[in-house]
């Protein structure tokens, strides 16, 4: 009796534990394709928002896991950016750097407040760096050739060009540390800020972003993207080098970064066409017309968005060898684009960066 | 050992966990979802347009910018007409992919691509 009745329960116990086990491990399987997705979900979501400042379109990824509002920090972020651009832009409005152009010739000097001071200190200084490719002189030949009305774009004379030229000199932007202020040697001489505003944004806003206590964040200025820290669940961000045959949004590759910044330039953003040729908006300082270095795009990636935003422009004008030595002096890492549609990166990106290309027209050449 | 009982409450309790992770990957990865439209003006949603299965092609006119025309057809979209200066977003031409971008800048107007069930997981952002 005790025999019959005990073998069957000792079993039976066995089989609960088996059942359990089946049990627990489903519910593991079925959990763990829900976990990720669950655990961004409850800890951290992204804010989204958008505006229209400095001339082109601004996006901003919040993620709220930290102690405030995410959208007070971006109207925040927002406001930063509209002042920076009421003093910087030598188009809009009546800040400093009008101001200064205003007053080219006529000895006085103009005082900056204190950041549009230090950039357009930097970016003078930058000229040198750079080969002499980088140059914030170039205010009348900028207006000239008039990129931003595509509509009624076309090419200067020779001779234009000539003159204009001999009023495009870094040499004579003065600066006064002492005062914080500068002026311009020669009637019709102006600076422009363009090649610089939005890189040196980009830092001021990551800092702006740390001190509301942001810790995961990105931001899109026009194609500029600055990133803080890194995803919410720790990955890498994942930024699309835009291909630049194709519509916006449509990419050659990723990189993937943490507190970094990807900024591009190419030929494709604003540019007309004529008699076959392309006239892009990035002037050569050194003749005045668009830059031809067999570059259609290339991307730098690098700690400071300033300095990603002065590179990226020298070296789509010095091309493929000379400016990716200069990215290198720096430290930074490069993306180029030839006009041969081939894809060079430097050795320091090697493993960051994936071949994406829907489009097949590309090809990644690994080693020159 | 093993009484046969034991074996069909096994099979059974197996075949519905089955099921269930069957059906989480069914509704999660194989529904293709359809390609939208969504339009944005100064960075406010302004409407989702589908793009699949357009029978008939047609213009669209966004409420808070009438001076703005975009085309529907089946796929696809694009600018036609914007009393912007430089036509930039009317050169874009077609966007018929998730993640095609057409801006206007001096009308603050966005469209962009997506698909309604897919989330674009494979990048954050593109630089350009």
């Amino acid at each position: 009796m005790t025999k019959k009745q005990n073998t069957p329960t000792k079993i039976s116990n066995i089989n609960i534990l088996g059942l359990i086990a089946i049990i627990a491990f489903n519910i593991f399987l079925v959990n763990s394709c829900n976990n990720n997705e669950k655990k961004n979900a409850v800890e951290a979501k992204p804010h989204d928002l958008q505006n229209y400042i400095m001339g082109t379109l601004i996006n901003q990824r919040i993620y709220n896991n930290f102690e405030g509002d995410a959208d007070e920090v971006g109207q925040k972020v927002f406001e930063k950016l509209m002042d920076m651009e009421n003093s910087m832009s030598a188009q809009k409005g009546t800040g400093s750097i009008i101001k200064l152009n205003k007053s080219a010739g006529n000895g006085q000097f103009i005082k900056l407040n204190k950041e549009t001071y230090f950039i357009v200190d930097e970016a003078k200084k930058f000229y040198e760096k750079s080969n002499q490719t980088f140059d914030i002189s170039m205010g009348p030949l900028i207006r000239k050739w008039n990129f931003s009305e595509s509509n009624k774009m076309v090419v200067p004379s020779k001779e234009e060009i000539e003159k204009l030229l001999e009023i495009s000199k870094i040499e004579d932007l003065e600066l006064d540390p002492e005062t914080q202020s500068a002026r311009l040697k020669k009637v019709g001489e102006s600076i422009d800020l363009g090649g610089c505003v939005k890189g040196y944004a980009g830092d001021k806003i990551i800092e702006l972003y740390k001190e509301n206590g942001v810790e995961s964040a990105f931001i899109n200025l026009g194609g500029n993207v600055v990133t803080l820290g890194s995803k919410p669940n720790g990955d890498d961000w994942v930024i699309g080098i835009q291909n630049p045959r194709a519509t916006n949004g449509r990419y050659i590759g990723t990189i993937k970064v943490k507190n970094k910044t990807v900024v591009t330039s190419g030929d494709y953003e604003r540019y007309f066409e004529k008699d076959g040729t392309r006239y892009h908006h990035i002037l050569n300082p050194k003749d005045g017309y668009p830059a031809r270095s067999g570059i259609i795009g290339v991307s730098i990636i690098s700690d400071s968005s300033t300095r990603a935003d002065f590179l990226s422009t020298s070296a789509f004008i010095l091309g493929l060898d000379e400016g990716m030595k200069l990215v290198e002096s720096f430290n930074d890492g490069c993306i180029f684009i030839t006009d041969k549609k081939k894809i060079y990166v430097s050795d320091n990106l090697k493993s960051a960066f994936k071949m994406d290309d829907s489009s097949k027209e590309f090809e990644y050449v690994e080693k020159r | 050992m093993l009484k046969k009982g034991d074996f069909i409450i096994f099979a059974i309790i197996l075949g519905l966990t089955t099921m269930i992770i069957v059906n989480v990957y069914k509704t999660r990865y194989s529904d293709e979802g359809e390609l939208m439209a969504k339009i944005l003006i100064d960075g406010n949603l302004e409407d989702t347009i589908k793009l699949d299965n357009v029978k008939n092609s047609y213009e669209y006119s966004p409420k808070n910018n009438p001076s703005i025309k975009l085309i529907v057809d089946n796929g696809r979209i694009r600018f036609i007409e914007s009393d912007c200066h430089d036509k930039i977003c009317i050169k874009t031409g077609w966007l018929s992919a998730p993640g095609d971008t057409s801006v206007c800048l001096p009308e603050k107007t966005v469209v962009v691509l997506y698909n309604s069930k897919q989330k674009d997981d494979l990048i954050d952002v593109i630089s350009h």
